[in-house]
């Protein structure tokens, strides 16, 4: 490959960085920014009041909600690291980056799988497994498009023209490194059909395995990277050092090795076993000391400027920024503790952490990088400073309205969910009780949301103004770079930082061994169940039924985990065992109860009632906020790909035989006659009923808690 | 909590072996960074940031 440096003064090299990507990557990140945003706005209403779900499918909350956190993710966050790590990693490495080729494969490839998931998540192509949704071919997708930016950018580290690698760099390899690790990972599926696929993973191994991931998909992909931009930018916007080196390199080490093993938090008091449980947890509060230790060294650095935090909004965006952070990981490990998460789970307290980190840190870290970058790149001053303070204080008097009112709603709702009376019932039996308790906040988050979302915007304005302003782009800049790379003798972390090769080997080292330490013995998962107990599979039916469940997003407002305590136990009955779910490929724990756990829903209500639930809620449950599925009732269902489906999940090992797979259209129609003969009975008229969707879901519906003989035995005895 | 939990834990070595692990790679990243002889490697590599000659 050319290089474009010529020579210059003596032992001086003049090079050329490519900030032409930059400018791309800023420009996708301001508009999915927005997008992302806006379905996140929209989705706030929908909570608010159903009929924003307006009764279309593609536009309705269940399939809205995985995009919004896509989007915020994948297309927003991960725009604004692609382009500040490609503007950093230039100027740290004194080079550039190794090919403008790869580096635009890298952007419009990544543009592609943002609007092929824009495109493919409303229609309900899913596999369920949180900000993993996308079906398979996109998955490849995501693989082969970061192999191509992994290329890239250690193509350029081979070639950079400083011998040491700074903190920032270092953060960028681990992030690099652990994404592929997990993504690969977790997205290990068989193809059933162009763009539906089974997890080979089942219950408590997918959960295992989907949490370790979506948890680093967190610390990986909205920490490390934005930790790397903050160890440029801070220093950058303040013209100071970074507040101790020594402190990061504590910082980063501690921080890649015990993130990875803080997943099992997201499953605390379920039927996953205690010990990695108890794991999980720990290690959560152990990241409070290198989360903080990130954080002091960041805000430190503004010492002997903390003027420039009334005066200048990038320091005012990127002094908050880190100040959240710290907020979000003092509250995360917080979070992570057994007793504070029986409150907290399911609830919108989560929801308010998570947005706490994702529009106070991501977001305004963002913020203030675009602000300082776009000036430099267009060569010219920002249109307006006083639009941008007008921005931040709007900004963050959305987050705070949000975070606020989703933090008094989750704590209301966990605390009357486990309100249980000196008689030994339920305070709040009603489910709807509870939401209704909460809707009001429901309107004050989408306030925050929409103000929030109007900051944005000023930005965006702001922005197109300043480059409307600048000059005619003129070549890129020049920048002096040595001529000699130092070749002098180092010791210690000093020589690691050299060898990028062996930093990298020991950085999958760290991520690693939680990992293996963690999985290996979950994937064993046979001596975890109990015989007696095991479930038996889905009948084709219902597992057409599953499929329907995941298509529409329930698992987004819906559990099926009954939790190890009380209060979930006398509200939804026995608490959830490990087989019921060890045929469920994908799991369907959920992670969130904007309406009741669904793990023991089976035979609780008649066919009719589901029937007439689905087609619009409020006429079995007058306050329900969910939206109406009316498409269910007049959709046929699909089973040319049944048995496919059957086949593939027998190969996974869920015990269906071979008569079962071969006839499994024919088994299907059989008992879809009788649940339809069931509505006919009620009342129900439609001449085609035993075709439509709706009998499938009905017949998964009434299976749930019922697929094991300890489940028949209970339903039969009264209990739920 | 500590018995109940190893109880439940097949692998009791390799949550050994990873605490040593941890507790050792801790400690030497700890102290490789506190020498003495690497403050002004690390002032230096502080201002990395700031050392751009481009202006931009």
């Amino acid at each position: 490959m050319a290089r474009d440096a010529t020579s210059g003064a003596a032992g001086v090299l003049e090079e050329r960085y490519d900030d032409r990507i930059v400018r791309m990557f800023l420009a996708a990140t301001m508009l999915w920014g927005i997008v992302a945003y806006l379905v996140g706005l929209l989705a706030a209403l929908q909570l608010a009041d159903w009929k924003f779900n307006f009764s279309i499918p593609w536009l309705t909350f269940s399939r809205i909600r995985p995009l919004h956190t896509n989007a915020a993710i994948f297309a927003f966050a991960g725009n604004a690291i692609f382009a500040g790590i490609y503007h950093s990693t230039q100027r740290l490495l004194k080079t550039r980056m190794f090919s403008d080729l790869l580096g635009r494969l890298h952007f419009w490839g990544w543009q592609a799988i943002i609007v092929a998931a824009a495109v493919t998540l409303p229609l309900g192509f899913t596999q369920s497994k949180e900000y993993a949704e996308l079906e398979w071919p996109i998955d490849v997708a995501i693989a082969v498009v970061w192999v191509i930016f992994a290329v890239n950018f250690f193509a350029t580290l081979a070639r950079r023209r400083e011998k040491h690698i700074y903190v920032a760099i270092w953060f960028y390899i681990a992030t690099i490194i652990t994404v592929a690790v997990l993504h690969i990972f977790n997205s290990i599926e068989i193809p059933v059909s162009a763009l539906k696929s089974y997890p080979v993973y089942a219950g408590i191994q997918d959960a295992l395995v989907q949490w370790w991931y979506g948890h680093n998909a967190v610390a990986f992909f909205l920490t490390t990277p934005f930790l790397g931009l903050m160890y440029y930018y801070v220093p950058k916007s303040v013209n100071r050092p970074i507040y101790s080196y020594r402190l990061s390199i504590v910082h980063f080490w501690a921080l890649i090795f015990i993130y990875i093993w803080a997943g099992p938090h997201h499953l605390l008091n379920t039927a996953l076993p205690d010990w990695a449980q108890t794991l999980g947890m720990v290690f959560s509060v152990m990241l409070w000391a290198p989360s903080w230790g990130g954080m002091i060294n960041g805000l430190l650095t503004l010492r002997g400027a903390w003027d420039r935090l009334r005066s200048d909004p990038i320091v005012k965006f990127l002094a908050t920024a880190v100040t959240f952070y710290g907020m979000s990981t003092f509250e995360g490990p917080l979070l992570s503790i057994k007793a504070v998460n029986s409150v907290a789970h399911y609830t919108d307290w989560i929801i308010g952490h998570v947005h706490g980190g994702t529009l106070g840190w991501n977001s305004f870290l963002t913020f203030g990088m675009i602000y300082y970058l776009v000036p430099k790149l267009w060569r010219t001053e920002l249109h307006s400073r006083r639009l941008a303070e007008t921005h931040f204080w709007i900004g963050l008097f959305g987050i705070l309205l949000y975070y606020i009112s989703m933090w008094a709603s989750g704590l209301t709702q966990g605390l009357m969910w486990r309100a249980i009376g000196a008689d030994g019932r339920l305070v709040y039996p009603d489910f709807v009780e509870t939401v209704l308790r909460i809707k009001p906040l429901f309107w004050v988050r989408a306030l925050g949301g929409a103000l929030f979302i109007v900051g944005a915007m000023l930005m965006v304005w702001n922005v197109v103004r300043t480059i409307r302003s600048a000059p005619a782009p003129e070549d890129e800049p020049v920048a002096a770079v040595p001529g000699v790379v130092d070749a002098g003798e180092d010791r210690g972390h000093r020589k690691l930082e050299g060898m990028v090769g062996v930093f990298a080997t020991l950085a999958f080292i760290a991520i690693a061994v939680g990992s293996v330490i963690e999985i290996v013995p979950v994937l064993s998962l046979q001596k975890y169940i109990r015989p007696e107990r095991a479930a038996r599979p889905w009948t084709p039916l219902e597992l057409a039924g599953r499929d329907i469940y995941i298509r529409e997003g329930c698992y987004v407002c819906h559990s099926q985990m009954v939790r190890k305590l009380a209060s979930d136990v006398v509200r939804f009955g026995d608490a959830s065992t490990i087989e019921e779910s060890m045929y469920d490929h994908p799991f369907q724990w959920g992670s969130k109860r904007t309406g009741p756990d669904l793990a023991r829903v089976g035979r609780k209500y008649p066919d009719l009632w589901h029937y007439r639930h689905m087609r619009n809620p409020r006429d079995v449950v007058p306050q329900s906020i969910m939206p109406s599925y009316p498409w269910l009732l007049t959709r046929n269902l699909d089973t040319r790909t049944l048995r496919r489906r059957l086949s593939v999940l027998k190969r996974l090992g869920v015990p269906y035989d071979d008569r079962t797979v071969a006839e499994g259209e024919r088994i299907a129609a059989e008992q879809a006659r009788g649940i339809a003969e069931s509505l006919r009975s009620a009342g129900v008229d439609d001449e085609h009923l035993e075709n439509r969707e709706i009998v499938a879901l009905i017949a998964y519906l009434q299976a749930l808690g019922r697929n094991t003989s300890r489940g028949e035995t209970a339903a039969a005895a009264g209990g739920r | 909590m500590k018995q109940e939990v190893l109880s439940q834990f097949p692998h009791v070595g390799l949550v050994v072996a990873a605490m040593f692990l941890f507790i050792a790679v801790f400690t030497g990243i700890a102290l490789w960074a506190w020498r003495r002889s690497a403050r002004a490697h690390y002032e230096r590599m502080a201002r990395l940031p700031l050392d751009e000659r481009s202006g931009r």
